[in-house]
């Protein structure tokens, strides 16, 4: 479906469910459930953890359809209450971070040969794990930027900031992640 | 030269000068470190969407349902929490009214009590402004001594 097309229906339905009509709600849901599950699952990493928030953002839209302005990008509008439930999201799971960086950086494996098994579920998993230690705003500003291929200025209107500190943030997230894999000093011999 | 732990940080940084890039052609774990630096992000990039499970949308809408159901007990349970506080309200001043009327009034003075505390009040309130008086007086009268 094209963007505009998209954006179309969305506001067609956001208007049903601000005018109270149950259709809307369903149409929402048909339109959006897949977006906001792989924005949630990239921000919890964990499936069970994933689902539950999407549940919570088309449930927090529900309850707050009364501050959608009729005739205004409902799209933007919506994206905007999933990032901010997202950040406001308590994770249930406690994970042991310490073991990931190692796990998916094994020194053993072959550099490039690793690459062909991305789509394989433990490599994805470990990846998203790596994501979710993030904190919470940094993780969001990578995950808005690679995934929904947002500019600096639109992720700062999403997520109520500045476009410096939307910079700032998304220069420590991408430091911090390549921190976390820790090898990079042991794996150098020279020097 | 750059030793290696210079030149990593300049990888984790972003940072490819020529010389992080002829120092990457002689030592081959610095070049390793580059390729995962770059692999790092391609790791990223890879993740690709997955399906949301089938059950998303039936679970959305009962949880709203349920939402919705809570909506409209909400009010009608403020109004019974509020009856039930004027019933209690009401109860607990009738029962106060009672026990006045039956004299039993747990320590509280009654008229007499009442009428003579207030005449000793009165007094004690006398004394003290006449000798408040006279000390003023008297202040008065050597402060002018003083000045004579």
């Amino acid at each position: 479906m094209e963007k505009t097309e998209f954006r179309r229906r969305a506001n067609i339905a956001g208007e049903r469910l601000w005018a109270g009509i149950d259709r809307g709600l369903e149409e929402i849901i048909d339109l959006y459930q897949h977006k906001i599950y792989n924005l949630a699952l990239r921000y919890t990493g964990d499936n069970a953890e994933a689902f539950d928030l999407s549940q919570e953002i088309f449930l927090r839209l529900y309850r707050k359809i009364n501050l959608y302005r009729k005739n205004s990008n409902f799209d933007a509008w919506f994206i905007q209450l999933a990032v901010n439930t997202a950040i406001n999201y308590r994770l249930k799971l406690n994970r042991n971070p310490s073991h990931l960086a190692s796990e998916f950086f094994d020194k053993d494996k072959p550099v490039r040969s690793d690459k062909s098994k991305i789509e394989t579920e433990t490599l994805r998993q470990q990846v998203l794990n790596l994501l979710s230690q993030l904190p919470k705003k940094e993780r969001m500003a990578i995950i808005l930027q690679i995934w929904e291929c947002k500019k600096v200025r639109e992720i700062a209107d999403l997520m109520n900031i500045s476009p410096k500190g939307v910079e700032s943030l998304l220069t420590r997230g991408r430091k911090r992640l390549k921190k976390m894999r820790g090898f990079l000093e042991k794996n150098c011999i020279k020097g | 030269m750059k030793k290696c732990k210079f030149i990593l940080k300049d990888i984790s940084q972003g940072s490819f000068c020529r010389e992080v890039k002829n120092h990457l052609a002689e030592c081959p774990a610095c070049a390793a470190v580059y390729e995962k630096e770059i692999q790092m992000e391609a790791y990223l990039l890879d993740l690709e969407d997955v399906n949301p499970p089938d059950n998303l949308k039936l679970s959305v809408l009962r949880r709203v349902q349920k939402a919705r159901k809570m909506r409209h007990l909400l009010p009608s349970l403020q109004i019974a929490l509020r009856t039930a506080g004027f019933v209690l309200v009401a109860v607990v001043g009738y029962w106060l009214g009672i026990q006045t009327a039956n004299g039993n009034n747990n320590g509280a003075p009654n008229e007499t009590e009442i009428s003579q505390s207030q005449t000793y009040l009165l007094n004690t309130t006398a004394l003290d402004q006449s000798s408040l008086s006279e000390i003023y007086f008297k202040v008065v009268e050597e402060a002018r001594d003083e000045k004579r």
